[in-house]
């Protein structure tokens, strides 16, 4: 476990959840597994732990054998997908409407909940009449059956014990109930909802390949890609399940653009030849079998986003290097300075570059083993892209982490200014609310007034604050875009 | 004049062996005539012959320096070299002739200094002294080699060095143009691009539109001949290093097509997969100092500068 990633974990869960379960889950980070008493230093460990486990960043066992009591582990993997809570919510909102927002946003609140309690919860924060309230509950039922039908939301793991270990204890997902609402609301009031993140996931996969292909080829061939997508599954795996010709060719007939349909095989035919690969032909039966390889789409994503970091960090001369190295896999100095046409000083000095900052790797073949003999080995340039992705990925952990410090500094300076025009804000918009006012001079004036209560300076820097928040939230949401490439990359 | 016609002359394999025959039967009259035979006396010899095939025979002869073309007072002589060394035909001392023979053997590959003198075990002063002697009388050259800056390489005078000592068309004066290469490296990109750009705009489907923005590198050379950038005429080879070079910056994509029962290469310019990915467009993607930042120590986030400028 990397100390950036620690850290990023640790400024994470202070944001999310406050400071004292951040600290449980440093030293969670620190000890990999605990017990329960090892918290006991920390201020309230049990609610602590509690949280964590309830949103699925801790889990627990108990082997009776090694030790009996029960261990508490946390994923620090999981703690940084709480970074996409934001966009968890963009997205549910965007494909199910503002109710399933609302459903969502509570089972994140809470990590897991009962369906009674989301409902309660739900129509607690929209007032309403009793008659609205009841086709409003409707409604959200609706939804929530959508959003666990779709595997949006699955039940939460229970406490159980794995029938190949005598008593031990561990959270058991149960893969018949998994996606089942049970018919009679009611008896649902012991039954825990919470996320299935993979399925969103696969939602974020799927936009991502889109616009890949609309990038590469056009709109036409991104949109009969989103189709073949939407028949792959629900699930993120390596590789998607046989699509025939046939689900293909219904779902274009039913769209409305005419160029898709005229074309529709020479689109096809260009998805499966481009170099990435969007579609493998397997078959030729009904006309056709088609797989998607997220893999092998993601092997070449992944490496795009490498040859962007190093075109970015050096410039174009050391990716042409770098792509040399990686086409040729294992090659020597000579050879790459023939194939990149750079001048041979250069040449040398991009390739220690790349291989100071660990993008390339050098591997020396020895043809004596015996030490005094010099220069009888050969050195040997390649590439690792496995190991490259994480060192971008955890250079992406530091950017994040970087951005929340200065976010919360940038705050935290200001911290007196921003109180300040928060109460403006308030007091702004209780005037506007309020009918007291006899004509709508007083009112301007009075919202003037208020207005006043900051110099024209104050004002501009509030602005420039405001500008700066912003600048960062959307670089943490940018830098993510990245690790989830990398993250597919690495996992698939 | 007979050593006129060009090489490009040379016609398809028959002709070829022809040639050969030709040159043979050439070679051994002058071998009998020691003093030299003249264009007439050919001709005489063998006059089914005609005078073009003729002459490239004996161009071919010249250039692979079987026979020589001398001047004398009954005009222009062939004559046949004793041994293919010419050794024996220049004047000069003993050591003179023993590092001629080493040069002569390195033929347009050149020699170093180092091996010549291991091979003929002179002591250097000689070596110099022979090498200083064997250059004034325009017998041999040194020519500078692009491996290494301060190499100098030894061979006959008459010889065209090879590429792998002058590095080919990307070299002057063993200076390594790059200059030169970064421009056509530019241009084929730009044709390359302007024709995906023109199949953007066709209506008759995504493979028609494919095919559009394929260029073969022959396409794509006489463009650049066109434009008159470059000096010294390029051979297809080296339009597809240059084209190579943009599929290693990831702007150009090859595939192979079998076209009237070739092989030839087609190239077209693509799109990056993904735009500037997110952790290069803020300021810590691209920082020099990342592995040092910390909460602790001068580097920190809350000091830094680049985040300074990059949100004002
Ligand atoms: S915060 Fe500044 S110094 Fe630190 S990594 Fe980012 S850009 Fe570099």
């Amino acid at each position: 476990m990397s100390v950036a990633k620690q850290k990023l974990c640790h400024l994470l869960l202070d944001e999310v959840f406050g400071s004292r379960v951040a600290k449980v889950g440093r030293h969670l980070a620190k000890w990999e597994k605990c017990f329960l008493a090892d918290l006991y230093q920390l201020d309230q460990p049990h609610e602590c732990l509690g949280v964590l486990i309830n949103h699925g960043l801790v889990t627990y066992g108990r082997d009776p054998r090694p030790t009996p009591g029960v261990q508490y582990e946390i994923s620090l993997d999981q703690v940084i997908q709480t970074i996409r809570y934001p966009r968890y919510l963009y997205l549910i909102k965007a494909l199910h409407g503002d109710n399933a927002e609302l459903i969502l946003e509570e089972v994140l609140r809470r990590g897991q909940e009962t369906l009674p309690k989301i409902m309660e919860k739900s129509l607690n924060r929209i007032e309403l009449d009793e008659n609205l309230a009841k086709t409003h509950k409707q409604d959200l039922e609706k939804t929530f059956q959508t959003l666990v039908k779709e595997h949006f939301l699955q039940r939460a793991p229970h406490v159980g014990t794995n029938p190949e270990v005598p008593g031990s204890t561990v959270p058991i997902l149960d893969e018949t109930t998994r996606f089942h609402v049970p018919e009679s609301i009611e008896s649902c009031s012991s039954i825990y909802w919470c996320l299935n993140v993979d399925r969103f996931h696969v939602e974020f996969r799927n936009k991502i390949l889109v616009s890949t292909v609309t990038r590469r080829i056009d709109e036409t061939a991104g949109k009969l890609m989103e189709f073949i997508l939407s028949l792959s599954g629900k699930k993120l795996e390596a590789s998607s399940r046989h699509i025939s010709i046939t689900e293909i060719y219904a779902n274009i007939n039913k769209c409305i653009d005419l160029k898709l349909r005229q074309y529709k095989d020479h689109y096809l035919k260009v998805l499966e030849e481009d170099r990435t690969r969007f579609i493998d032909r397997v078959g030729d039966e009904g006309g056709g079998t088609y797989v998607v390889n997220f893999k092998h789409i993601f092997t070449v994503l992944g490496s795009a986003v490498v040859e962007n970091v190093v075109q970015e960090k050096f410039n174009s001369k050391a990716l042409r290097i770098f792509r040399v190295v990686r086409d040729k896999l294992y090659v020597e100095e000579s050879q790459i300075q023939k194939l990149v046409m750079i001048p041979a000083r250069e040449t040398k000095l991009m390739t220690y570059q790349l291989l100071e900052n660990n993008f390339i790797q050098v591997q020396e073949l020895r043809k004596s083993l015996s030490a005094n003999v010099v220069a009888k080995s050969f050195y040997l340039f390649h590439v690792d892209l496995n190991q490259v992705a994480r060192m971008v990925q955890e250079m992406c952990y530091m950017s994040l982490s970087n951005a929340i410090i200065r976010k919360n500094h940038e705050l935290q300076i200001n911290a007196r200014l921003l109180e300040k025009q928060d109460r403006i804000d308030s007091i702004t918009s209780n005037i506007n609310a309020s009918e007291e006012f006899v004509s709508e001079e007083e009112r301007t004036q009075q919202l003037e007034e208020v207005q006043d209560m900051l110099s024209p300076a104050e004002h501009d820097l509030v602005k420039q604050i405001r500008r700066c928040g912003d600048k960062l939230h959307s670089s943490l949401a940018q830098v993510d875009e990245t690790l989830l490439v990398l993250e597919l990359f690495l996992k698939l | 004049m007979a050593a006129v016609a060009s090489k490009s002359d040379q016609g398809p394999a028959k002709i070829k062996v022809e040639a050969n025959e030709l040159a043979e039967r050439i070679l051994a009259l002058c071998a009998e005539i020691p003093q030299g035979v003249n264009d007439k006396v050919l001709q005489a010899s063998m006059p089914e012959v005609d005078p073009k095939s003729r002459a490239l025979a004996i161009n071919h002869l010249l250039t692979n320096g079987k026979i020589d073309l001398l001047q004398s007072e009954r005009g222009l002589l062939y004559k046949a070299r004793t041994s293919t060394s010419q050794v024996g035909t220049i004047k000069g001392d003993a050591e003179e002739k023993l590092v001629y023979k080493i040069i002569e053997e390195a033929q347009n590959k050149g020699t170093w200094i180092r091996d010549i003198r291991i091979k003929s075990n002179l002591v250097q002063t000689q070596l110099n002294k022979a090498l200083k002697s064997l250059k004034s009388k325009k017998l041999i050259k040194d020519v500078k080699c692009v491996n290494s800056t301060r190499k100098i390489v030894y061979m006959l005078y008459h010889l065209e060095p090879d590429s792998s000592v002058t590095g080919g068309a990307w070299y002057s004066d063993q200076d390594f143009e790059s200059e030169f290469v970064e421009i056509l490296n530019q241009q084929c990109y730009r044709y390359l691009y302007q024709k995906l750009e023109k199949s953007r705009e066709c209506t008759s489907g995504p493979l028609m539109a494919k095919n559009i923005s394929q260029a073969s590198s022959k396409e794509v050379l006489q463009y650049i001949s066109e434009l008159g950038i470059s000096k010294i005429q390029l051979r297809p080879e080296d339009i597809e290093a240059i084209l190579d070079t943009l599929i290693f910056d990831g702007k150009v994509e090859k595939t192979l097509a079998l076209a009237e029962g070739e092989e030839t290469r087609l190239y077209r310019a693509v799109e990056s997969l993904i735009p500037v990915t997110g952790l290069m467009r803020m300021p810590c993607g691209g920082c020099p100092v990342i592995k040092e930042c910390s909460d602790v120590g001068s580097v920190n986030p809350i000091k830094c500068s680049y985040m300074k400028e990059w949100l004002s």
